[in-house]
């Protein structure tokens, strides 16, 4: 039999019981859009979860901190032999230390006469050449690659204290103007002006013994302005950068001038860089391998993955319920149109089709039934994806106010429910799939039927 | 049979020691036994005899719908009886057309669909088979009745329909089942006719099954069954006279 005739033959078979057919249909469209939904809210909270992850820091870095042993001893020191190791490591892209000031306390002045004092601000060397890769923002000025320069964190500015105003009056409480009244972040543009704008200007490091006489100074020029990045380190927000060979200089030339013994260098960190997002677990466990503690965005979203792999089989669970009713739906339709039309296979038997056909004509109806059900079902699967996502992104504090319909029902990442188009095209085979298993057991059951039932005579 | 007699007189079909049993409950009802039969080739056939005599059951094997419990049946030199359910399906394709005493057309076929039938499962194109079909229905009288349903028809013109489905794709062999067992005597006769001619006209074989002696009579040859056997078997010699007619 050609395709076209069998297809229409199916066709007139489903039309003439509409009202059984629709009914099966409907079954499927429900078990169609229930998985569907089911699987589209399990990945809207992987993508907004991962997209939140993504939006904490760069996924393709890996944060190395010394191992502590028992005694609160480090075991697993982060020193120059530990970065060489690290370098040697396959597919890592960079690595950069970043160097604290240990034991050594710096105070810092600014202004004429030293009129306005930091008295404490975290100060950390890192490789100014990696800082753009490491999406470090420059909101103002340059990279502190020139030597006896440093870059400044977003408020460093507000931690100036005026030395000629009284006590309690001669600070900028700056933290007041980051929230608006209703706790969302302002944009900044009501901040008041600091007691003095740093950029290019010079600041004085000192150190004291104990007698409070200065051993040690300094100068070194603000090269400009890094924003906040919390992900990156406290020093983006009221801190400084520098090049971590002066800062090292810096540190051992303090220590020398305090009469204090000279340790060796340790980081309190170390970040590397993996050359891709896939390669990051396999290079963190070789740093855990080699003893030291990581922590990476990567293994996060891994965690946060396999607990969304759970969510998602559960709520596929759910659907796949009502799917599998609607299969036994479909075969129960289908049973019963074979023993009304035990008659007719008989006579086509009889009359020389094959048999081949005859199943083919029962498995592409009870397919059709899955196939419509799941056109429908995928299209309406879509629509409440749309106002799941309308009525969520409408009541969500979350929410962007200002986003637009498309934003709120396509793309935004903070969607309730997304429909990517291999869930699309996993619920329509589905459908199908279920439509003809459902259909195998009665086209099975046509096929036996003898050709003999043809010469019975009502 | 000297070699000459065989070339000339090749029977289209030959049943060999047949015999059909059904169990019913733990009895076994013995519905054939043992026939042995040739048909020729353009022969017009009446298998006779009253209800139960095992008739129909006959059609049936020697059409390869039902299979004997012994014996063979070669049809045009084909052992139909070892053959699979797809190779009969084949089989029946090409070689037999059926006519049924309840008709037996798709109630939601047109009249042209319901006679392309046979050729749309040997997969021939719509057209083809529609034009083949309207030509046989046109042939059998039904030339206004194209595109009726079944249901829309008189017993007399479905069987007309059923004739013209039975000898569309212009088989060697029809079989036929009571053909007129539920119409009135007239048009029982002109579809008897139809069939007789027809069935001349283009050289084909007719196995026909009744109880009515006066169909039988119609024959060339009345095979006479009783309780499963054959118990007469003689020729009225109507073909010899169409031969001398002709």
């Amino acid at each position: 039999m050609r395709q076209i005739d069998l297809l229409k033959m199916c066709w007139d078979n489903l039309f003439r019981r509409k009202a059984r057919t629709f009914l099966s249909v409907l079954g499927v469209v429900i078990g169609c859009c229930s998985i569907m939904i089911m699987l589209s809210i399990g990945v809207g909270m992987t993508a907004s979860q991962t997209a939140w992850i993504e939006e904490m820091g760069d996924l393709t870095v890996i944060e190395v901190y010394p191992m502590y042993g028992m005694m609160g001893d480090t075991t697993m020191k982060l020193n120059d032999s530990a970065v060489s190791s690290m370098k040697a490591l396959e597919n890592v892209k960079f690595v950069a230390p970043k160097l604290d000031t240990g034991g050594i306390w710096f105070s810092i002045y600014a202004g004429a006469n030293k009129r306005y004092q930091i008295s404490y601000a975290p100060i950390i060397g890192y490789d100014p050449e990696v800082m753009e890769e490491m999406g470090y923002e420059i909101t103002d000025g340059v990279l502190p690659t020139k030597s006896e320069t440093a870059l400044m964190g977003q408020y460093f500015e507000y931690m100036l204290m005026d030395t000629r105003r009284p006590d309690g009056k001669n600070m900028i409480d700056y933290y007041q103007y980051l929230y608006d009244m209703n706790g969302n972040e302002s944009d900044g543009s009501n901040m008041p002006e600091p007691y003095m704008r740093l950029k290019d200007k010079e600041l004085t490091f000192e150190v004291t013994d104990e007698n409070q006489n200065t051993v040690y100074s300094k100068t070194v020029k603000i090269s400009g302005k890094v924003s906040e990045d919390y992900a990156k380190g406290y020093e983006t927000s009221s801190g400084l950068i520098m090049r971590k060979d002066d800062l090292l200089q810096m540190v051992t030339a303090a220590t020398k001038a305090l009469g204090q013994k000279l340790v060796e260098t340790e980081y309190s960190g170390i970040t590397v860089k993996v050359s891709d997002v896939s390669l990051v677990s396999e290079v963190e466990q070789q740093i855990r391998d080699m003893g030291y503690q990581t922590s990476s965005m990567e293994s996060m979203r891994e965690s946060a993955r396999k607990e969304m792999a759970v969510v998602q089989l559960v709520l596929g669970g759910i659907g796949a319920v009502s799917l599998f009713v609607a299969a036994i739906g479909i075969t129960n339709t289908m049973i019963m149109s074979v023993s009304e039309r035990t008659k007719e296979i008989g006579i086509m038997k009889a009359i020389g089709c094959y048999v081949r056909d005859i199943r083919k004509v029962f498995l592409a109806e009870a397919g059709f039934i899955g196939l419509l059900g799941g056109v429908i079902g995928a299209v309406l699967s879509f629509l409440v994806a749309c106002v799941i996502n309308y009525i969520s992104g409408s009541s969500s504090m979350m929410g962007d106010p200002e986003q637009s319909l498309y934003e709120m029902l396509f793309t935004s990442s903070t969607r309730l429910s997304v429909i990517p188009l291999w869930l699309l095209t996993f619920g329509l085979a589905f459908s199908i799939l279920v439509g003809l298993v459902s259909g195998f057991y009665p086209a099975n059951k046509a096929v036996r039927i003898s050709a003999l039932e043809a010469m019975k005579n009502e | 049979m000297s070699p000459i007699n065989e070339q000339v007189k090749k029977p289209i079909i030959s049943a060999r020691g047949l015999f059909k049993g059904f169990k019913m409950g733990s009895e076994v009802v013995v519905a054939l036994r043992n026939i042995n039969l040739d048909i020729n080739p353009g022969e017009i056939c009446c298998v006779f005899g009253a209800s139960g005599s095992g008739k129909s059951t006959l059609l049936n094997m020697l059409a390869g719908m039902d299979p004997p419990s012994r014996g063979e049946v070669i049809v045009d030199g084909l052992k139909i009886t070892s053959m699979g359910e797809n190779e009969l399906a084949a089989f029946r394709q090409r070689n037999i057309g059926f006519v049924f005493q309840s008709y037996n057309l798709m109630s939601t076929l047109t009249a042209v669909e319901n006679v392309a039938l046979p050729l749309t499962f040997r997969g021939v194109d719509k057209r083809s088979r529609e034009s083949a079909a309207v030509s046989v229905l046109r042939a059998v009288g039904l030339g206004d009745r194209l595109s009726h349903y079944p249901a829309q028809m008189s017993g007399g013109q479905q069987q007309r329909t059923g004739i013209a489905r039975a000898f569309v794709s212009k088989p060697k062999i029809i079989f036929a089942d009571e053909p007129t067992g539920n119409l009135d005597t007239r048009t029982a006769g002109d579809i008897m006719r139809m069939m007789v001619g027809f069935t001349r006209k283009n050289n084909e074989t007719l196995i026909l099954v009744t109880h009515n002696p006066e169909l039988a009579s119609c024959a060339d040859r009345i095979i006479t069954l009783v309780d499963g056997e054959i118990t007469s078997d003689k020729q009225t010699g109507h073909n010899l006279k169409e031969g001398i007619r002709q």
